[in-house]
């Protein structure tokens, strides 16, 4: 899976990178501001973006709509700090795949790249089937 | 049409059930019979031999008759169902097998007639096996005997065709109606299993703590709340029930707007996106806070905290069972025991405070916070006109800032801040327009709330007195002689929190003839004339430096008899007197008039500084800038019938030579 890293933190942004070193996912872009991240976006249509909510030059939120303009199908997980509970849902209702709260931690952001990942399976041929039935029983 | 039965057992609930559906169901067989038969009047026209016609016809209206008359008993009670149930039998079985006899008996193919007679009994009345099968065997019953009575020649083939008829029918009729006893059974349990859960459902809900109901998304910034709800809903939210309404209506006069734009897009979340419990639980906008309650008299404000539990309905929709609960008691405790801890570390600072301070100072401390308090007191019930209400004020004032500078004097930081607040409150009222005798009862809950502080602290005081086990007597002497140690004291704590360096030097102190009683007095004098000097007085250490004097400032205090007099001389070397500033806060608070302002010289607006309320420090502080300090110097002297002249140089000092006469401090 190819996966992104966009916040205005150089901390943040090597411990992100830090913790992808154990799931072997391939990092293919960083990018320190909303407008930087939407130009390397377009470049490398990442699978997966860790994305900062509050960013200098453009906010996560208008970030989060733009890649989703451009890749509809791309997971994106906010990353945002623990106070602000109404913009994270606003980012889920504008599509983000969820949130993780700062500070990061591994397991936490390893968790969810997993969801993902099966979410994405799951979202293919007979397993998608089984759902539905499973649903309609 | 089904009544709720509450407490009979269930066996003869069933048979009052049974019993009723039996008698709904042969008024239909009573009607359906009263309507056909008549019918059949033309059918009898068509194909009956005329001379019969007539007979049938008499036959029909008869038995319509009759039925008509049942129908009307079955109405009016549904007693004696299976003996209704024979006698249409009976009555149609007879009617119709009179009919077969005068049609060539057991030859005529009449008989058909009475397989329909035994389908509308038998199959539409839940009689089960016994019943069913009495009633089918008294219609084949009575056909056989009326034909057997008055027998015609016939062919025993017919015989048989017709039995073997009758009897298949009878089989079905009998096994339809056992089945539908039995499906009545389940109905009937079914029934009851409901009645025995909403009963179950309506006393759960009458009786927990939680407001519960369900929330349904209806289209796509609708969401309502579903018909049940328990109890405590329109208890904890103060309204009628919410059932159908708007969640967001519901619950827009409760919270503030931004509250509620929040709970719109976290609800579009939860419905429309693949959300699980632990967002659901982590995003929730409503998680504690509070909210304005309008109860029958006033807005009551309560601390709730909303829970949103994901249901899958049957129908495989998305709900929320919505739970609220009233944890204002759980914060105000938690609140309480916040305030606990701080109040354990306040007594454990006076406490220490306490233990440093010689048993003397302290006896003396608690004696003049007694009469202060008791000062307040007295004029709080003053019961008077304006004039005297605002003297009242003064006086509180007066007492209140007195107590604040002992109580620094002592260290009690507490006690201090506590007294600092009552003094913000009672410049609220001084600064009043229109001041009435209510306003003062105002102050007295605040009031209370020093006392509070004050038992603590006598409390402390005298637990340590007694562990110390120091005598009275041995206090009484040493009260005055303690001033000079806690005067010093005082200076060292308030200079470090102005940023100054101040010692004081007590040159002379014979207190020979004073009582320790007039301890408090002297020092109160002492305690405001220092205050005075390290706000106003003395210089910040640079500043010294800089006009050439010692970066630390000293205080100079010589205290002896003076033959009928005793003499306080209290010297500072600080910068003195600040005009400029006097007159500048002068004309501000309008006791100097603009007009008038060349007339104040040096002299005028020194006895500015001694009026009550004159303050020239730059704002508000713990230790000054009240405008209540040289007040109380000059009232407390002029109470003593004593008297104080002031010298000072510009840039070099202040001296207070203050002479209060001996015999008046013995008096005290």
């Amino acid at each position: 899976m190819k996966i992104m890293i966009v916040d205005d933190s150089t901390i943040v942004r090597t411990v992100i990178k830090r913790y992808l070193a154990i799931t072997k996912d391939e990092i293919v872009a960083y990018a320190a501001n909303g407008v930087e991240a939407i130009e390397r976006f377009k470049e490398h249509l990442p699978d997966l973006v860790t994305l900062d909510i509050t960013m200098p030059e453009m906010n996560g939120l208008e970030a989060l709509e733009r890649m989703l303009e451009i890749k509809p199908d791309a997971s994106i997980l906010m990353i945002s700090a623990l106070s602000s509970k109404d913009t994270v849902v606003k980012a889920i209702n504008m599509g983000a795949a969820g949130y993780l709260v700062k500070p990061v931690e591994a397991h936490q952001l390893i968790d969810k790249i997993k969801a993902i990942k099966e979410a994405a399976n799951e979202g293919s041929g007979f397993k998608r089937i089984f759902r539905w039935r499973r649903q309609l029983l | 049409m089904r009544k709720k039965r509450k407490n009979i057992p269930k066996s003869e609930n069933f048979s009052v059930y049974l019993n009723k559906t039996r008698n709904d169901w042969l008024k239909i067989v009573s009607m359906l019979s009263f309507t056909l038969i008549p019918t059949f009047i033309v059918l009898d026209y068509i194909v009956m031999p005329d001379e019969l016609f007539a007979k049938f016809m008499i036959f029909r209206l008869v038995v319509s008759g009759i039925l008509i008359i049942q129908y009307i008993i079955l109405r009016m009670s549904s007693r004696y169902a299976s003996l209704h149930g024979l006698f249409i039998t009976i009555l149609a079985g007879t009617m119709i097998a009179l009919m077969t006899n005068d049609l060539g008996g057991f030859d005529s193919g009449y008989y058909a007639g009475l397989n329909l007679v035994m389908m509308a009994v038998v199959i539409l009345v839940p009689w089960g096996f016994a019943h069913g099968i009495l009633n089918a065997l008294t219609i084949i019953g009575i056909y056989a005997i009326v034909n057997v009575l008055n027998l015609h020649s016939f062919q025993i083939e017919n015989l048989i065709n017709n039995m073997y008829f009758l009897f298949s029918t009878a089989l079905i009729a009998v096994s339809v109606s056992q089945i539908r006893l039995q499906l009545l059974r389940k109905e009937f349990d079914a029934n009851i299993h409901l009645i025995i859960a909403k009963e179950e459902q309506d006393t759960i809900m009458n009786s927990v703590d939680e407001g519960l109901f369900i929330v349904q998304q209806e289209k796509e910034d609708e969401y309502v709340i579903g018909s049940q709800q328990s109890e405590a809903v329109t208890q904890i939210l103060g309204t009628s029930s919410l059932a159908g309404k708007g969640f967001l209506e519901a619950l827009s006069p409760y919270f503030p707007e931004k509250i509620i734009t929040d709970l719109a897009e976290y609800l579009f979340m939860i419905f429309n996106r693949d959300v699980d419990n632990d967002l659901i639980r982590d995003l929730n906008p409503l998680e504690k806070l509070e909210a304005d309650i309008p109860s029958e008299l006033e807005i009551e404000n309560k601390m709730l905290k909303f829970e949103f539990k994901p249901i899958r309905q049957m129908s495989g929709e998305k709900s929320y069972l919505i739970s609220i609960k009233d944890v204002s008691k759980e914060v105000e405790m938690e609140n309480r025991m916040l305030n606990n801890e701080i109040k354990a570390e306040h007594e454990s600072q006076m406490m220490l405070a306490i233990l440093q301070q010689g048993p003397a100072m302290l006896q003396d401390f608690v004696h003049g916070v007694e009469t202060e308090i008791s000062d307040i007191e007295k004029a709080i019930s003053t019961d008077n006109n304006t004039e005297e209400l605002s003297d009242a004020i003064e006086t509180i004032f007066r007492a209140a800032h007195s107590m604040k500078g002992n109580a620094a004097l002592l260290n009690l930081k507490f006690f201090a801040e506590q007294l600092d607040v009552f003094e913000e409150k009672i410049i609220e009222l001084r600064d009043s327009d229109k001041l009435v005798r209510e306003d003062l009862q105002t102050i007295e809950s605040d009031l209370d709330i020093i006392k509070e502080v004050y038992t603590t602290l006598q409390g402390l005081i005298k637990n340590i007195q007694e562990f110390q086990g120091k005598k009275e007597t041995e206090t009484q002497e040493t009260a005055l002689e303690s001033i000079p140690g806690a005067l010093t004291e005082l200076v060292g704590r308030i200079s470090v929190e102005l940023g100054k360096k101040v010692r004081l030097i007590a040159e002379k102190t014979d207190f020979t003839g004073l009582p320790a009683s007039s301890a408090y007095i002297i020092r109160d004098i002492l305690v405001q004339l220092t205050r005075n000097s390290i706000t106003h007085g003395l210089e910040e250490p640079e500043a010294r430096v800089k006009s050439g004097k010692d970066e630390t400032g000293s205080i100079t205090l010589n205290m002896q008899p003076d033959g009928d007099s005793f003499m306080i001389d209290y010297r500072d070397d600080g910068k003195s007197f600040d005009f400029a500033a006097i007159r500048k806060k002068g004309l501000e608070s309008g006791k100097i008039l603009e007009s008038e302002v060349e007339q104040w010289n040096d002299t005028k607006l020194l006895k500015l500084i001694f009026d009550s309320g004159f303050s020239t420090a730059g704002e508000s502080t713990m230790h000054a800038g009240r405008g209540v300090g040289m007040d109380i110097v000059k009232q407390r002297i002029k109470n003593m019938g004593g008297d104080f002249k002031i010298k000072y140089r510009q840039g070099e000092y202040t001296e207070f030579k203050i002479t209060i006469p001996i015999k008046v401090l013995q008096e005290v």
